[in-house]
């Protein structure tokens, strides 16, 4: 086990394009399970793979347990042979000329581990991946989901310093990645090897992580727990990518320690959002909210940051009903499950054209720094 | 129902035509075997052929030398293939754009013109015997006319052959597999030995088969180089039995069976050990594709290059250019008389007009034949559709000498037929046959990529048969189409091995001219000039297909453009280029499938 810090990390492909990593600074503690989240072309494989040695930084420098092993400046770059490092491939990457056991014992045998203890150690943990009995097996004969496993043994099987995955859920359907998702956690909890995983399926980093970096064109959105990350975005970029789905425009009125005063542009509505230190009055925001935050009710019935909507569309859904409701010049998407419905509206619930009561918790409100906010004298309508 | 059973009718035709043009020959071939006397004429029915060849000794050393031949070859070919494969295709070295056309170039330029070159750049006053210099016997210490000179020319060629074939593969090895590797902690030599070697061995194995068989079947080095130094091999010991009286139909078509037999042997064995372990997955997960830089291999890489580049290509041309100005062959002096000469002589005109006969007709029919053969097998549901395909690949293996053998059979013995011999309509039907399956193997690829819907959904638009035709199938295997005819018109204009004996004093062709000059009349320096005009020809040719290449895929994105389309989403030969640029520098990507029977 080991920690990484990465220091300014950057890599360039060729001087015409932008960096694909710039100035990247993370550290990663002992025994964390560290995602890099984003879109592709974020940069988040291109640091992995910086980190395995499998391509040089052009700038910056790369620790694992205290020892440097890149530093462009100073000419240092180790082998990723000689990194003591173990790497899940989305591909898989397994030797379709090996068995499995050949495929899973190669890192031993280049370690020069004795023959007898290379079976044992091959055996017990094709045992902890489940594929005892195919060990004899052609590695590219097994399923998809099998291949995988293997590919997870063969990176743990010489009990690596550090551990990488590359989008190593990305290949399987719904159903297995939802079982390797849960394999994979066990898997980290039992051995507790530092491991870095990148991934642009959100739902998977959030439920595998300790803590997940955000990235965005190849630089820092937001480091966080996935806790944070989801109910805290910072910027629109974030929120986004989390799944807010409603981004409404609004100016700052006041500020203070618990929460933020914005006025929904356009209209007389004044809401509470979670609190943030980085606004003042008069500027120009975006507050998000996801459609499963958004509460309604029948009119005027009394709740904290309500306001009235025109229900202009209703989508069914099987498990839940979208309104969609105008607000002023704002649209606003709802969900609420099916079976809510009939509570909040024991009479019948509402049809397109009339009018219902919405309401928001403040602290499931994120109050953003508008991507196109230049200066607060800038009004746009 | 009317148009189902029509269809079937013209499949039925089709097949026929297919089984008649291709698979009769071979059956007459071992009818010939088992039959004294010539073709076409009265015989009787015996195994005297069989006795005559195979009990002679002889034939069983003539069998030998043709394995060490083979193995001398492959070796050759394999390795620099191999290497330069890898260069070309994985490290960034100094020129390295520029290996693939030069590899398409050697493999193009017709072995004859090695042979040749080599058989003048040793002789005293060649130009590798000026820096080799003269043995203490006063011979030149480098001597094509050998062992050494058979395997080392075959093999030069050999190596561009290779090359086309291994880029595919090497180029398709799977880079994720090398940075699990890496990571598991093997350097580079366990990656090599443990990963890269293990995982390309059936394509390396299946390549060095299809090489040896293929050099079984060599004659023009054989011929040109072999036969002088009483070195003889299978194809050269049939073209004796052939050329030399008595002449003995029987004994040479005894010993050609007896190839065709190893032949299919070893192709039999190729398919049973290797069978569907092709390791090679294009799965386009890996996340780089892009080249290594090498350090200071490079240079090694550079010069390995230019050196082979040197004695392949450069030194033969140069030395071929400097013996069609010298008055004789050797002798100091300058003299355009022999280009002159050429032009003077009717016999040469005809025998340029037949080489352009042939290299366009042939190559023509044998592409037509081959698009259709591969449409034929993807389109029809019938089970009999895939018949075309498999002769064609039985015919893949035989080599020239033994088809002109077999033609001869087949169309002397048949009254009607018997008219066409020594017509140039019989060294058409030979070239024909012999680069057909070349053409099969460069079409099937993007023919079979036609998606079916491709041609429903013009239908639907509203575009008739031959409308859809023309405006979506002719675009889209246009250029793979002219890169096919060109290939194997090559290959036609080119080859000696038919004409040598199907050929008739009218029916010449440049290649045979060049081989007579050469060796008959000794009259190397007009050999040269006329060797010099054929590779011309071939230029010529080549030029005049990157120019239709590059007008069709002007036209049809103009075409489109002018029709309002989403431009870029709608040109069909955009699908092309963007294929083709998967294959980043590699503009003939199409030309690469298409060597595997050609040497």
């Amino acid at each position: 086990m080991a920690h990484v810090s990465i220091e300014s990390l950057q890599k360039k492909y060729s001087p015409k394009t932008p960096p694909a990593v710039q100035s990247l600074d993370l550290k990663i503690e002992e025994g964390e399970f560290l995602t890099l989240l984003g879109p592709s072309g974020c940069g988040k494989t291109t640091t992995l793979r910086c980190v395995a040695g499998l391509e040089r930084p052009t700038g910056g420098q790369v620790a694992i347990g205290g020892k440097v092993v890149d530093n462009p400046a100073q000419r240092i770059h180790v082998a990723p042979d000689k990194r003591d490092i173990g790497m899940v491939f989305q591909s898989y990457a397994l030797w379709p000329h090996m068995s499995v056991a050949s495929n899973v014992g190669y890192p031993l045998r280049m370690r020069k581990v004795s023959v007898n203890e290379r079976a044992r150690r091959v055996r017990e943990v094709l045992e902890m991946v489940g594929l005892s009995e195919y060990a004899s097996r052609m590695a590219t004969d097994l399923s998809g989901g099998q291949q995988q496993r293997v590919a997870l043994a063969r990176a743990l099987v010489a009990t690596p310093q550090l551990l990488l995955f590359d989008e190593p859920l990305s290949n399987l359907d719904a159903r297995l990645r939802q079982d390797m998702r849960s394999e994979l956690r066990d898997m980290h909890k039992r051995v507790g090897t530092t491991s870095i995983y990148v991934t642009h399926d959100q739902e998977e980093a959030v439920s595998l992580s300790t803590r997940i970096v955000l990235l965005n064109k190849g630089e820092i959105e937001q480091v966080g727990s996935p806790r944070e990350i989801y109910w805290h975005p910072v910027s629109h970029f974030v929120a986004d990518f989390v799944g807010y789905d409603n981004f409404l425009s609004a100016t700052v009125v006041s500020t203070d320690r618990q929460s933020v005063k914005v006025l929904l542009d356009g209209t007389e509505v004044r809401l509470n959002t979670a609190a943030r230190t980085d606004v003042r009055e008069g500027q120009k925001v975006d507050i998000a909210v996801r459609s499963s935050s958004v509460i309604l009710g029948p009119p005027a019935r009394e709740k904290p940051n309500r306001f009235d909507g025109l229900i202009t569309d209703i989508m069914y859904l099987g498990d839940d009903f979208i309104y969609e409701l105008q607000l002023g010049p704002h649209q606003v998407t709802v969900s609420i499950r099916t079976a809510e419905v009939a509570n909040l509206w024991p009479q019948g619930s509402p049809q397109v054209g009339d009018t219902v009561t919405a309401a928001i918790a403040p602290e499931s409100l994120a109050c953003l720094p508008s991507p196109a906010w230049d200066a607060p004298a800038l009004v746009r309508v | 129902m009317n148009r189902i059973r029509s269809t079937g009718t013209l499949l039925a035709l089709f097949l026929l035509f297919i089984c008649a043009f291709f698979g009769y020959p071979l059956a007459m071939l071992v009818y010939g075997a088992f039959r004294s006397g010539q073709p076409g004429t009265d015989g009787e029915f015996g195994i005297a052929g069989f006795v005559d060849s195979y009990g002679d000794p002889a034939t069983w050393e003539t069998l030998w030398a043709s394995v060490l031949f083979a193995v001398g070859v492959q070796t050759i070919g394999i390795i620099g293939g191999f290497i330069f494969a890898w260069i070309s295709m994985r490290t960034r070295t100094p020129g390295g754009r520029s290996i693939t056309p030069i590899m398409i170039t050697i493999f193009a330029i017709p072995t004859l013109f090695f042979a040749i070159s080599w058989g003048m750049m040793t002789s005293p006053s060649g130009l590798l015997t000026s820096i080799f210099g003269l043995g203490p016997d006063g011979s030149p210490r480098l001597n094509a006319y050998s062992w050494f000179g058979l395997i080392v020319v075959s093999g030069l060629k050999s190596i561009s052959v290779m090359y086309l074939l291994l880029m595919g593969p090497v180029r398709a090895l799977n880079r994720s597999l090398e940075e699990a590797a890496r990571l598991s902690g093997a350097n580079n030599i366990r990656l090599f030995s443990d990963i890269n070697i293990p995982i390309l061995l059936p394509t390396l194995s299946g390549l060095a088969i299809l090489g040896f068989v293929n050099s079984l079947g060599q004659l023009d080095v054989a011929l040109i180089l072999g036969v002088p130094a009483a070195i003889y091999v299978f194809p050269t010991q049939i073209y004796d039995f052939l050329a030399t009286t008595p002449i003995r139909y029987d004994s040479a078509s005894a010993l050609a069976l007896l190839l065709i037999v190893i032949i299919y042997v070893l192709v039999a064995i190729r398919s049973k050990a290797i069978g569907n372990r092709n390791f090679i997955t294009v799965t386009g997960k890996a996340y780089r594709i892009e080249k290594e830089e090498i350090g200071g291999w490079k240079w090694a890489g550079l010069s390995l290059f230019v050196a082979y580049v040197a004695i392949a290509l450069v030194l033969p041309l140069v030395q071929l250019i400097i013996g069609s100005f010298q008055p004789v062959l050797g002798v100091t002096g300058f003299t355009f008389k022999h280009y002159a000469g050429l032009f003077d002589s009717t016999k040469v005109i005809r025998a340029l007009e037949n080489t352009l006969f042939m290299g366009i007709v042939g190559g023509f029919v044998a592409t037509v034949l081959a698009v259709l053969i591969s449409y034929v097998a993807l389109r029809s549901k019938s089970r009999w559709a895939q018949v075309p395909e498999l002769i064609v690949w039985a015919v893949v293996a035989v080599p020239g000498i033994v088809l002109a053998l077999a033609i001869t059979w087949a169309y002397l013995s048949v009254p009607g037929l018997q008219k066409l011999y020594g017509s140039v309509w019989i060294v058409l039907i030979a070239l024909v046959i012999v680069v057909t399956p070349i053409a099969q193997r460069a079409t099937s690829g993007p023919v079979g990529q036609l998606g079916v819907e491709l041609e429903e959904s013009a239908r639907i638009s509203g575009a008739s048969a031959p409308k859809m035709l023309l405006t979506i199938v002719v675009p889209l295997i246009g250029p793979t189409f002219l890169a096919s005819w060109f290939i194997t018109g090559v290959m036609a204009a080119g080859s000696l091995d038919i004409p040598i004996l199907l050929s008739s004093a009218k029916t010449e062709t440049v290649s045979l001219l060049v081989y007579n000059y050469y060796t008959q009349l000794g009259n190397g320096s007009a050999a040269a000039a006329l060797l010099l005009l054929l590779l011309a020809l071939l230029a010529a040719g080549g030029a005049l297909l990157m120019g239709a290449g590059a007008l069709l895929k002007r036209v049809n994105s103009r075409r489109t453009i002018s029709r309002g389309h989403l431009v870029d989403d709608a040109d069909p030969t955009n699908t092309f280029d963007r294929n083709e640029s998967d294959f980043d520098d590699d503009p003939t990507s199409k030309l690469r499938v298409t060597t595997a029977a050609s040497n």
